[in-house]
């Protein structure tokens, strides 16, 4: 689970260009500057990474990181390759 | 198919000359340059004058195609359109008549985004089926006639523009024939980007709210939906093909958003230097965004005689397509 909550944070900083310091487990995508599509590009890039089909508007504005990998772990997504 | 193949024997592009640019948008709406370039990487588009119609773009740019092609007959015009000259007729007809090209069969394609490789499919199985020995393929749009004025997530997107090429029937293994197809259609969709107004279903309940006949588009849901059905169609064609990704020398995708186009090339581990870009200066301009996007690579020098291309779309209906071809060496194209 810790492996998969920082991996989605390093996602983030690195498609989204957010500062490595701001974004941790309990850090919700509304406290980044994140535009409407952020979070549609977020949804493709952990589909393919983690292999598990996420919906359109499974991934909600109020959500943080480590509820993004509980999600995926729900869907059956295998924390950290 | 075991017929000719359809080969691309000419190309030319057009767009109407008045410019808005992201700060004439800013002056009267709720936006600005930044928020509409960070969303979808546009600058400015060009938008018909009142009286300007599909069919006039379309027939400035199939006589560009013609010209380029050094033709001046074809057997078959077909116009990729979502917002016809009317209702009824069909735009097509009348764009051969005043194109000179007489009384040849001449029909619209509805596939809104995807029109234009929907319309390069059915040409080149008119082709392949010896229907046709040459066909003119017009993409041709004026959102600009349909979008909400006030509505800044639609009115920043869409421009107008034409975009045809003429195909002719080839031999296979040749230069400039179209190689792989894949298209398709999910209905359920059919809600995502919609006029709800004006047609039949409409007509046969009453009178609508005026704003029902503008245009309405669902942006997030349409990005999830057009980057995975164009990454999977171009998987589809280039497999269809027998080519890798890696392999190409050109992604040219429907200009919708450019964040859509680097996705679709990252899933696809394509360069996003080798995806064609020009929705900076002409927005989105539906059927006619993948021909203008090759008239503007053409005219630049980057496509050249035996590159790798790979076209994709995505569009409302949802309907998507994807087709893999080999430049063909073209007389030099036109800028608009």
């Amino acid at each position: 689970m810790r492996e998969m909550t920082d991996e989605i944070a390093r996602i983030m900083v690195d498609v989204f260009g957010v500062p490595p310091g701001r974004v941790g487990a309990a850090t919700a995508f509304t406290e980044l500057e994140a535009d409407s599509l952020t979070l549609a590009e977020l949804t493709l890039l952990l589909e393919q990474r983690y292999g598990v089909p996420v919906a359109d508007g499974d991934l909600r504005p109020e959500h943080t990181v480590s509820d993004v990998a509980a999600l995926l772990r729900d869907k059956g997504a295998a924390g950290g390759r | 198919m075991n017929g000719p193949t359809a080969v691309v024997a000419g190309l030319g592009a057009t767009v109407p000359p008045h410019v808005l640019t992201n700060e004439m948008l800013a002056a009267r709406l709720d936006t600005s340059d930044e928020w509409i370039r960070s969303r979808t990487g546009i600058r400015s588009r060009h938008t018909v004058a009142p009286g300007t119609a599909t069919g006039d773009l379309a027939v400035t740019a199939g006589a560009r195609a013609l010209a380029n092609a050094g033709m001046s007959t074809v057997d078959m015009v077909v116009v990729a359109t979502a917002t016809p000259d009317r209702l009824c007729p069909a735009t097509a007809p009348e764009v051969a008549s005043r194109l000179g090209l007489g009384p040849v069969p001449a029909f619209d394609v509805a596939a809104v985004c995807s029109g234009f490789v929907y319309a390069l499919g059915v040409a080149a199985g008119a082709i392949a089926g010896r229907l046709a020995g040459s066909v003119l393929v017009i993409g041709a749009d004026t959102f600009s006639t349909i979008v909400d004025p006030s509505d800044r997530t639609t009115v920043a997107i869409f421009g107008d523009g034409a975009g045809a090429v003429v195909l002719r029937a080839g031999v296979p293994g040749e230069v400039g024939g179209l190689l792989a197809f894949d298209l398709g259609s999910d209905g359920e969709l059919a809600d995502l980007i919609a006029i709800p107004a004006g047609g039949s279903r409409q007509r046969s309940t009453g009178p609508a709210d005026p704003a029902a006949h503008y245009l309405a588009m669902r942006g997030r849901p349409v990005f999830v939906n057009a980057v995975r059905r164009m990454a999977a169609s171009a998987r589809a064609a280039l497999a269809g093909t027998g080519w890798q990704a890696a392999a190409l020398d050109w992604l040219v995708g429907h200009q919708a958003n450019v964040r859509i186009l680097h996705a679709v090339a990252d899933g696809l581990g394509v360069p996003r230097e080798r995806a064609v870009v020009n929705i900076d200066r002409v927005g989105n301009t539906s059927a006619a965004s993948i021909p203008l996007a090759l008239a503007d690579a053409a005219a630049a020098g980057d496509l050249r005689a035996g590159d790798r291309v790979l076209l994709t779309a995505f569009g409302a209906g949802a309907t998507w397509g994807s087709v893999t071809l080999t430049w063909p060496a073209l007389p030099a194209v036109a800028t608009f």
